[in-house]
């Protein structure tokens, strides 16, 4: 339970500026989803200080209850436990249905945000409390995004490196991009074998597609290329 | 005499192009044979574009032909350098993410596909081939081929075949609607026969590598195996090869199923469980989709270039036969 003051002191220590470099948003231009974490009421806030340990005594009773009976207070929960995993550098491992992908499914259904704007870095937090819900969930759901494509390139530079900054634009991507239309309404996010219920099946999966590209397309019509997929395949592998 | 020849070459041509013109799918039908012999029997390198899903990749292909028959590298350029080198004996794959090498070499006989001809009347049931407008690729003139899927089950094709050596310098595979599942797209590709000896791994520190031996995967005598039957394929999807195999020496043997409509393939693998996790469901990379559910203890996985409803609907053909 101890995971925001320790988040508390790293921001205190300056490592915000390297999240915050990350979120290409200001208000004015936030996706819808962005918007209505801002907009978001009290217990949100409460949320927060109980993951800090400040919530009253009196009202731990009641937020606790209001979060064992709803979704999104449990999403939120979550979040913000990823946001403390996130920022102490430990291994976050998304899988399943993740806060992050349905913030990245989100995003991809809002308008494509090519730039950052300069003054959406803040200079300088000025309130101690400032990881309050507004801040917190947009630092939330950016973190997520930055989360999902650290994963996928582990071999480029930092997540937070500026030179990283191109692969922090799915939204973008998915407009701009006509692969991205598919006859599933799924996301296609990455080169590995989706909804695998155990690790060792991607193994077998592999074996298999390696021998089936021997034998694949008898009209050779795509036998220029067989193993392109396995190349390319989970070049993000961590 | 020479003008008897003259003329019959003439006449010759002539007709063609007369014969060409009613018959647009016999020229379609050689313009993607030219491409197949390109593909196996050209000296090229050339870096390509792979663009899939949301992601874009970069990537190097070296592709030499010589006594010892073909022989092709293709390297990614993006993220984890990993390669696939073959040669008519075997495949390597090298993942310098994960510090593995694996080869399988081939089974005899094996080497590159053979280049089969492909049969467009009775494709033309599920595929529409035709032209579609010339266009220009990487710097070069190309002849475009359609080949449009007549339902869901399948995936089309467009070719962008160099109007000289008939190379693919792009290819879209799309689904039945015409979106594009993926596209792979030349940027620069060298066609040389002096291209040699550039086909070799490029494996440093061996002795850091876990190395993985896959010895050739031949068919033994399956009499005596559990056999299986298939019905209620999607149209046009048959069996085209079996064979029974045991990947491991001494382990179970593994059922592998050929399924083709012709064009596209897809892949039946059917194992005894043991306990092992098998694939139950669906799972996709990319245009690839695979479906898995397991038959009296047994594995049925199927996988394949194809739609999902397509492997889905060959698993559930797949039935123990009565013996």
């Amino acid at each position: 339970m101890s995971h925001f003051p320790v988040l508390h002191r790293e921001i205190r220590q300056g490592q915000v500026y390297r999240v915050f470099a990350w979120i290409p948003l200001k208000f004015g231009t936030m996706p819808t989803v962005l918007m209505s974490f801002i907009m978001n009421n009290d217990i949100e806030e409460q949320l927060s200080a109980l993951l800090d340990d400040e919530l009253l005594i009196d009202h731990i009773s009641d937020t606790s209850a209001r979060i064992s009976s709803s979704d999104e207070l449990r999403g939120a929960w979550d979040r913000y436990h990823l946001i403390g995993d996130v920022m102490r550098g430990e291994g976050v491992r998304l899988t399943g249905p993740s806060v992050a992908d349905l913030v990245k499914r989100q995003l991809q259904s809002e308008p494509p945000i090519l730039a950052a704007p300069k003054q959406s870095i803040p200079k300088k937090p000025k309130q101690s409390n400032w990881l309050r819900p507004a801040a917190g969930a947009a630092l939330a759901a950016s973190v997520a995004v930055v989360a999902v494509y650290s994963l996928q390139s582990p071999t480029g530079p930092g997540p937070m490196g500026t030179d990283n900054r191109v692969a922090g634009i799915p939204a973008g991507n998915a407009r701009i991009t006509p692969a991205a239309a598919t006859d599933r309404n799924e996301i296609r996010s990455g080169t590995r074998w989706k909804n695998l219920s155990e690790p060792g099946l991607e193994s077998r999966l592999n074996r298999y597609l390696v021998n089936h590209n021997e034998y694949a397309s008898p009209g050779g019509v795509n036998g220029l290329l067989p193993y392109t997929s396995f190349v390319s395949y989970d070049t993000g592998r961590p | 005499m020479i003008r008897y020849l003259l003329a019959s070459i003439l006449l010759l041509s002539t007709g063609l192009e007369v014969f060409a013109g009613t018959a647009p799918q016999k020229d379609v039908r050689e313009w993607l044979e030219a491409m197949k012999v390109a593909i196996h029997s050209l000296n090229y390198e050339g870096t390509f574009v792979y663009l899939h899903d949301n992601q874009l990749e970069l990537m190097r292909i070296v592709h030499v032909v010589n006594q010892g028959g073909e022989h092709e590298r293709l390297i990614s350029l993006n993220g984890a350098a990993r390669e696939v080198v073959r040669d008519n004996a075997s495949v390597t794959c090298i993942t310098p993410d994960s510090k593995s090498v694996s080869v399988s070499r081939r089974a005899v006989g094996g080497g590159f596909r053979a280049v089969m001809s492909m049969d467009l009347e009775s494709l033309a049931a599920h595929y529409e081939f035709r032209f579609l407008n010339d266009t220009r690729v990487a710097g070069e003139m190309v002849k475009v081929v359609g080949i449009l899927p007549r339902d869901e089950f399948r995936y089309g094709y467009g070719l962008y075949l160099h109007k000289e050596n008939a190379l693919p310098l792009k290819t879209d595979m799309v689904n039945s609607k015409g979106e594009p599942i993926s596209q792979i797209m030349f940027t620069s590709l060298r066609v040389d026969p002096d291209i040699r000896g550039q086909t070799e791994n490029s494996l440093d520190g061996k002795e850091h590598y876990g190395w993985v031996n896959h010895e050739p995967l031949n068919p033994i005598d399956g009499s005596g195996q559990k056999s299986w039957q298939f019905t209620g394929m999607p149209g046009g999807f048959a069996l085209d090869v079996h064979s029974s195999r045991t990947p491991t020496p001494g382990g179970d043997t593994m059922d592998h199923f050929l399924v083709s409509d012709g064009l596209a393939s897809v892949s039946v693998y059917i194992e005894r469980s043991d306990g092992e996790a098998g694939l139950e469901g669906g799972s996709h990379m990319g245009a690839l989709n695979a479906y898995g559910r397991v038959i009296d203890g047994y594995h049925i996985t199927v996988v394949g270039a194809v739609p999902a409803v397509t492997v889905e609907t060959i698993a559930s053909a797949v039935t123990p036969a009565a013996n």
